[in-house]
């Protein structure tokens, strides 16, 4: 009887405590939060200051799929940013509020933590600083890091998600941390030819030409698209055209030679990431081997490596066939991914 | 046994009431030392067509085109005074100024005594402006911090700051009936547009415990115009400064030169 009546008490003394002073008892979420890493890939290297908790991944989640990220509250990052595309988009150029054509194609967002820059143009060094672009471009979403947090400290919802995932208000600090950290969980490496390297599983005869073909000296597509992450990372120009709208790394450089080169886009995915290219040019996988098979235009800058091929069309096949085995369809899948 | 859970209970309860409402722990007295330095405020104000500017309200700019002015800030570094020796000290740190939002002073500790030859350059140093440090981060900075991204002044498309960043609409229309239907922008930075600002012949006074304050001024429309040139804002509407480089280092040599004393 005692014991239930100490119980009891306990009880009603929590519940006062939490009546009492909500604010201060609500916990904040520091529980780290273990990404599991695929096989193949290198380690991960979280910054110090953005540790991963499952309060920010949820609380980035939501605000990856919340239009009070827009000026006009009409659209956020996944307006041009689909699960079902890798995180990129179907269109050539994806619009921003008012209707507004942005600059370039859409990039997949997937494997960002391993990322040593973003954008086509490597022009930002951390995922932190990255989603700071699609916020205050003028095409795109064109509000303010200052707006948005003066938004989320009114909002229903918020002010307990922030306080649960940093013990604070709504900040600049936690908003841009919260938000990358949901995009750093965005991890694929569960392809067949994931499968095939680690699991057992089995390519076909076309898909091994194709691998073959991949990883020779006949089409050097290794030679960029390598590692982990099918990217070296670097950035080319591989003689898209003679004269580039867009220069390219040379925006972020001014140097003549970083003209029309742009970062090695990762194959993993490619067959959810259509259209391809930094402008999006290029509508179809089959488009994208031709041009390399052509050798592209004699610019400049071009890489050396992007020379006429010679392939047959079995041969195209077959590296089609390769590039579709990096598909990961459990990642466009992923409930977790989802709003 | 039924009274230690009892009392571990109660002893439990009394432990999460203080932790949960627990208060600022109270700090110690600062060390009191007698101070022998007074504030050097330096404050700067805008004018369009010479009346004091302000946001989103139609002007007419030097092409004659019917305008309004969305954004004004920047950066001042790297300020140097000579000392009562004689001597040039180096004041660390940068200044950011957002003239549309009343942020338009800086003041600076001095000790006492009568400085000279105020200098500063327009811009953010290489040395915080991390374009030259791999490790930088500008998301490290506090809301209040003058670098802080809440400011809106670093690139979101680059690393670095951007010195000079003014933004507004025109009217391009032939019949100029305030149809602002084109945007201009300038956001110019880059450590080449880290400019020298000299104000030789200055004199500042500090005293203890007081403010000593000098006053600068801009006029909008200078920052198009120069003795020589006019930047049509209906033609050359906008630079990120590399797309455009000439066009950028016309406009923050217009924002230097046209700084003055009052």
């Amino acid at each position: 009887m005692k014991i239930k009546t100490a119980i009891l008490f306990l009880f009603f003394s929590f519940l006062l405590i939490l009546l009492s002073c909500e604010k201060d008892v609500l916990v904040p979420d520091n529980k780290i939060f273990n990404l599991i890493i695929p096989k193949g890939f290198p380690p991960l290297e979280i910054p110090s200051d953005n540790l991963i908790t499952q309060a920010k991944i949820d609380l980035g989640k939501k605000l990856f799929f919340d239009n009070i990220l827009s000026a006009d509250s009409t659209i956020n990052c996944g307006s041009c940013h689909f699960q079902q595309f890798a995180f990129a988009e179907n269109k050539t150029i994806s619009v921003g509020i008012g209707g507004q054509l942005g600059f370039r194609n859409a990039q997949p967002l997937f494997n960002l933590a391993w990322n040593p820059h973003f954008f086509r143009d490597g022009g930002v060094p951390s995922l932190e600083l990255s989603i700071l672009n699609p916020i205050d471009n003028h095409r795109e979403m064109a509000t303010t890091v200052p707006e948005i947090v003066y938004r989320l400290n009114r909002h229903a919802e918020y002010p307990t998600l922030f306080r649960r995932a940093f013990n604070d208000t709504a900040t600049a600090f936690g908003f841009i941390r919260a938000l990358s950290t949901f995009q750093r969980t965005l991890i694929s490496g569960n392809s067949k030819y994931d499968r095939y390297l680690y699991q057992g599983a089995q390519l076909t005869s076309q898909e091994k030409l194709g691998e073959t073909l991949f990883f020779s000296e006949k089409t050097s597509c290794s030679s960029c698209h390598s590692g982990f992450n099918f990217s070296n990372f670097a950035f080319e120009n591989n003689g898209l055209y003679l004269m580039y709208a867009d220069s390219g790394r040379q925006r972020i450089t001014t140097l003549e030679h970083d003209r029309g080169k742009f970062s090695v886009a990762s194959l993993r995915n490619i067959q959810y990431t259509a259209p391809y290219m930094h402008d999006g040019s290029l509508e179809s996988l089959d488009e994208v081997i031709e041009h390399y098979n052509s050798g592209g235009q004699a610019h400049p800058n071009k890489n050396d490596l992007i020379r006429p091929l010679g392939l047959s069309d079995i041969e195209k096949s077959a590296l089609k066939a390769f590039l579709l085995t990096l598909s990961d369809e459990e990642f466009t899948t992923n409930k977790d991914f989802k709003p | 046994m039924k009274n230690i859970f009892k009392n571990s209970a109660l002893a439990l309860i009394v432990l999460l009431t203080f932790n949960s409402c627990k208060k600022d722990d109270p700090i110690n007295e600062p060390i009191i030392v007698e101070d022998k330095s007074g504030t050097f405020e330096i404050e700067i104000n805008a004018t369009m067509n010479g009346e004091p500017v302000q946001g989103f309200t139609p002007f007419t700019n030097v092409n004659n085109h019917r305008a309004t002015i969305e954004d004004f800030k920047f950066y001042l570094g790297a300020f140097k005074l000579k000392n009562p020796q004689g001597v040039s000290i180096d004041i660390s740190g940068v200044a950011f100024f957002d003239l549309l939002n009343n942020v338009n002073s800086v003041k600076i500790k001095l000790p006492e005594g009568d400085y000279a030859d105020l200098s500063f350059f327009v811009g953010v140093p290489d040395e915080l402006n991390g374009t030259s440090n791999p490790d930088f981060s500008a998301s490290i900075y506090n809301q209040e911090h003058p670098l802080s991204i809440f400011n809106g002044m670093y690139w979101t498309w680059s690393t670095g700051y951007i010195f000079l960043k003014v933004e507004g609409k025109i009217d391009t229309s032939a019949t100029q009936n305030q149809d602002f239907n084109r945007s201009y922008f300038y956001h110019v930075g880059l450590q080449n547009n880290f400019l020298p600002k000299e104000f030789p012949g200055t004199e500042i006074k500090i005293n203890k415990g007081e403010t000593t304050k000098l006053v600068f001024k801009i006029e909008y429309n200078d920052l198009f115009r120069n003795p020589t040139d006019t930047i049509n804002m209906a033609i050359n509407s906008f630079t990120h400064t590399t797309d455009n480089m000439e066009l950028a280092e016309k406009v923050i040599r217009n924002f230097r030169d046209a700084l003055t004393l009052e």
